[in-house]
């Protein structure tokens, strides 16, 4: 009897026990009325390269704010839960007061919420002087800046150099054409040229496929849309680079792990991707590694050294009723995006930005961030990559067309038709 | 005739060995890849790590701050539990032992929520949080874990209860119980495998369960011990041998957890039984 | 006239609480769902009413068609392989054989390990440079089936679900539990006739633990059309959509500022399951008037 009685009494005790804590957990929240607190969820928390930096500048500002204002970071690294969150936030009109989003092509879809505030009246020509030329270009809508552009990312060839000596070839070639042959070499030896991936996004076939559609069909490729016979072309030639890679390239979503092994020469990636390969790289991998632009294909429109390169991270902010807070938040993204700031997280990190900024002689430089920067100051143009450029579904459906296109089941025509297809809906 | 029932014996040992093996195989995986290195993990993922790396399971449990979410876990998996146990419970009962016009209506609608992709619910299920003004609480947590898996439990526990023999009803009314009186002297410890099975699957849900977890809330004092194994993933890489040592140190509860529910079932065999 | 109207009070209060958390966690969510679900709407943007039109565009959609295939698929495969063989099971540590209450929690780790450590296992076993499945293929001499499992446009499928069905703890669970119920006097009388246990088993246990069978198939295909992450961490569904699901699909589509599509994706899968549900119950009466 007793027993049974206890089997009722403890979860009315435990129900009434939760809802007390959480009552005294909602009081514990509100801070003082005078100090404005801001609100940031963010995935640069945790892991992430640029962790450390951005927890010291954030709390920098709240000391030099004390009282008046205070940035609350809510830490979520994990992105795609990040994304889920901002977007339901955005839908049900509670963006948060600062939030930062990867793609520019999502980014028209939340300028379009009428959720976000106008930033037009804080970007004054002094603080837009501090970003590179065409930054905000994916920043606004209807003529009104929404978003401010932070992070950039350039994606170049990574190629193992030991294993190319291996392989008989020296420095990395200019041309597709050189490059298959340097390839077939690299085959020959036993080694697999080049990293190349179907599964998650297929990031890295991805910019293989960006390298060649503008290579093929040059700068203004995406002006046409998909209609352009380049998106065709460079189909065709990217089937035949699946010829040059490992035997699990079909349904592989892990981006690095073949080339930090040293069981790819070859792969396509970012500045984030560095410091992997001094941490994790086997066999002193990053003393191998060299930078190059990707080849120029043989009467094709693109030119030599082109890069492609893309805002990685944007800033936006929530619509806010008060006037004084949306105030606040600028004043911190001002600071947050201030050259000197930027500076030191991209040091820390090398993570590349769009704000520039003079390096020092007494600055130490990480190699292949040097390198890379200077490959992009060097290139004729700068282009996004392809998913960048076209709609989200667009560039959630590459990866399906691309297996489709390399177990032969599409042809390259079906394989643009594919792609075409997720758009219609 | 002995051969036969040497042969059964034989038979019935290598089935529960395979099986065995089959399913200890994850779990042993799992342990040994927690004590790897990420290029070990994935350069090659089946040999034992050479040396093991111990430190994940200090870096698992200082960096991404289990202890604490580890607390808030375990108060919002036993409210969920306690909480859903008893709500399916009380309309198990009445939808089990007695016959009314809307009885079989209200049933198969509360069921077919089995089957809603609850992943798909953000959107109203933020807006509902929000409008009770639960946001950032663990309350909303707790309720929310207790509704998503209401119609299974109801279901689970439902056809326990309909498996209790009319006679033993007619003899406690006979006694003088009433609705109530039957209901927690009578169905409920009857149907106690039922509730416990169904508490089991609850608690494991409730446990793991991560979406919500971090939709509804913002502050790491309400946040549970699935955002702690998050902690590794980001943007770019994601550190598995860590995330493997958190993910070793959450389901040490769930195990346990699990051996005390089923403990109570097999209490229950050896009260004697009911069913026929 | 007593007894109903105190019945009526209890009755009321005690489905109050059921009923008021589905409202508010089901009926109000499936209501949203279902208007989204004739709209075209990015989620953002204002909506625009579209009627039946998001619907129709999925019947003439191969993914769409793929999906409701290997639901289909997956649905049936957990009825007629796991379920029976969770009975197996669940009979076998019924007999209490030495050790078999380790069993019961080992056969249940799998169900508590997260999905992401399980899967990342299973995408390694298959993997074509070195996963264990083809080195064993090759110790065993048939270097010739050796394949890259989960990128081919055949055995991609297969291999998602397979590997699954033999993770019988959750369904041995609820039989187990079911079983624990059976009376022992039945057994006592049937050992002194003179059976044995498997047809004990055969003849005892399986008709007297029917209903709860009829529980777990229903899951079971409940189940099968609700996978999702396993499938989105193995393959994200590929290759070239060849392993997608419903709620997979759903998923990409939420992302893919489809939310009208996404919607009524909700709304098949819905009605989907409640059709099943409708089948299995019919099915099991059907069985239960025969005897």
């Amino acid at each position: 009897m007793n027993k049974r009685r206890l089997l009722l009494t403890l979860p009315a005790i435990l129900l009434i026990l939760s809802i007390l804590l959480s009552a005294c957990g909602e009081n514990a929240n509100s801070g003082e009325a005078s100090e404005i607190e801001i609100k940031f969820p963010s995935i640069w928390v945790a892991k992430d390269s640029k962790a450390a930096t951005f927890a010291q500048i954030v709390k920098d500002f709240n000391e030099q704010n004390q009282g008046k204002i205070k940035v609350v970071v809510e830490e979520i690294p994990d992105y795609a839960a990040y994304e889920d969150k901002i977007r339901t936030n955005i839908t049900t009109g509670t963006a948060p007061d600062i939030f930062s989003f990867d793609n520019p092509a999502d980014g028209e879809f939340y300028y379009k919420s009428g959720n976000l505030a106008d930033l037009t009246p804080y970007l004054d020509e002094q603080w837009k002087s501090t970003f590179l030329d065409h930054a905000f270009d994916n920043a606004a809508f209807d003529g009104k800046v929404y978003s401010i552009p932070f992070e950039f990312g350039v994606t170049p060839v990574l190629y193992n150099t030991k294993l190319f000596k291996q392989a008989g070839i020296a420095g990395f070639p200019k041309t597709y054409g050189e490059l298959f042959a340097a390839f077939d070499k690299l085959k020959a030896a036993g080694i697999a040229p080049a990293t190349q991936m179907t599964g998650g996004d297929g990031w890295v076939s991805m910019l293989w496929y960006s390298q060649l559609v503008s290579a093929i069909g040059g700068p203004d490729v995406y002006k046409h849309g998909l209609d352009d016979p380049a998106f065709v072309q460079a189909a065709e030639v990217l089937k035949k680079l699946f010829d040059y890679t490992t035997g699990d390239a079909v349904g592989l979503d892990n981006a690095g792990s073949h080339f930090l092994n040293q069981q790819t020469a070859v792969l396509l990636n970012g500045p984030w991707f560095i410091g992997r390969i001094k941490k994790e790289g086997i066999d002193h991998l990053y003393d191998s590694v060299e930078v190059a632009p990707a080849p120029v294909y043989e009467g094709g429109k693109g030119q030599p050294g082109q890069y492609i390169g893309f805002t990685q991270a944007s800033l936006a902010v929530g619509k806010q009723k008060d006037k004084k807070k949306e105030e606040a938040i600028v004043k911190f993204l001002k600071y947050l995006t201030s050259p000197d700031n930027v500076k030191k997280i991209s040091l820390d990190s090398g993570a590349l930005f769009v704000i520039k900024y003079e390096v020092t002689k007494d600055d130490t430089v990480e190699r292949l961030q040097t390198e890379m920067k200077k490959g992009m100051e060097a290139a004729p143009y700068i282009i996004p990559h392809f998913r960048a450029s076209v709609s989200p579904a667009v560039g959630a459906e590459f990866p399906q067309a691309l297996s489709g296109l390399v177990l032969g089941k599409y042809t390259p025509e079906q394989f643009v038709e594919q792609l075409k297809q997720a758009d219609s809906k | 005739m002995k051969l036969n029932a040497l042969l059964e014996k034989l038979l019935s040992r290598t089935i529960l060995s395979l099986f065995l093996v089959y399913t200890l195989f994850p779990m042993l995986w799992l342990v040994m890849a927690s004590l790897k290195t990420n290029v070990e993990l994935l350069g090659d993922p089946f040999r034992f790590p050479s040396p093991p790396q111990f430190g994940n399971y200090v870096n698992a449990f200082k960096s991404a701050h289990l202890a604490s979410l580890f607390s808030n876990s375990i108060l919002i998996s036993f409210s969920a539990t306690a909480l859903n146990a008893l709500v399916a419970s009380m309309a198990a009962y009445v939808l089990s032992r007695y016959k009314f016009k809307l009885g079989p209506v209200i049933f198969s609608t509360l069921i077919t929520g089995i089957l809603v992709p609850v992943s798909a619910l953000m959107v109203p299920y933020f807006t509902l949080i929000r409008t009770l003004g639960l946001y950032d609480t663990k309350l909303a947590l707790i309720l929310t874990y207790t509704a998503i898996s209401l119609p299974l439990s109801v279901f689970i526990i439902k056809g326990f209860m309909d498996s209790i023999p009319g006679e033993l009803e007619e003899a406690a009314l006979l006694d003088g119980c009433d609705f109530y009186q039957k209901f927690f002297r009578v169905i409920v410890p009857i149907s106690r495998t039922g509730i416990v099975t169904a508490a089991t699957f609850q608690f494991l849900s409730s446990w793991n369960e991560f979406l919500y977890a971090m939709l509804l809330t913002s502050s790491e004092q309400v946040r549970t011990l699935q955002m702690g194994i998050r902690y590794f993933a980001s943007q770019f890489t994601t550190d598995f041998t860590s995330m493997f040592a958190a993910i070793v140190i959450s389901i040490i509860p769930s195990v346990a957890m699990y051996s005390v529910f089923q403990n109570q079932i097999i209490s229950g065999l050896t009260q004697g039984s009911v069913k026929g | 006239m007593q007894r109903t109207t105190h019945f009526r009070t209890g009755a009321i209060l005690f489905l109050l609480p059921a009923l008021l958390l589905f409202a508010a966690f089901f009926l109000y969510p499936v209501g949203y769902v279902v208007i989204v679900s004739l709209m075209k709407w990015d989620g953002m943007s204002s909506p625009g009413f579209v009627g039946l039109r998001n619907y129709s565009a999925l019947f003439h959609d191969e993914v769409f068609r793929t999906s409701i295939r290997n639901n289909l698929i997956w649905a049936c495969a957990e009825a007629m392989i796991q379920v029976p063989l969770a009975i197996l099971v669940a009979l076998l540590l019924a007999r209490k054989p030495k050790g078999w209450k380790l069993l019961r929690t080992i056969y249940f780790f799998p169900h508590v390990i997260s999905g992401i450590a399980i899967t990342m296992m299973w995408g390694a076993i298959y993997n074509n440079e070195r996963g264990l499945l083809n080195s064993f293929l090759r110790l065993i001499g048939l270097s010739e089936w050796e394949h890259n499992w989960l990128g081919g446009l055949g055995s991609a499928f297969p291999s998602v679900l397979v590997y699954g069905l033999l993770y019988i703890g959750y369904f041995m669970v609820i039989i187990l539990a079911d079983i624990s119920s059976v009376s022992q006097s039945y057994y006592e009388a049937a050992s002194i006739d003179g059976a044995t246990r498997t047809q004990q088993d055969w003849h005892i246990t399986l008709p007297l633990i029917k209903g709860t069978v009829a529980t777990c198939v229903t899951l079971a295909m409940v189940n099968g059309l609700r996978q999702f992450e396993q499938v989105l961490l193995l393959t994200g569904g590929g290759p070239a959509n060849s392993t997608s699901v419903l709620v997979l699909y759903l998923y990409k589509e939420l992302q893919n500022f489809h939310y009208g599509t996404a919607n009524a994706l909700g709304t098949v899968l819905i009605v989907l399951g409640g059709l099943v549900i409708l089948t299995v119950r019919r099915l099991f009466n059907a069985a239960k008037s025969d005897m």
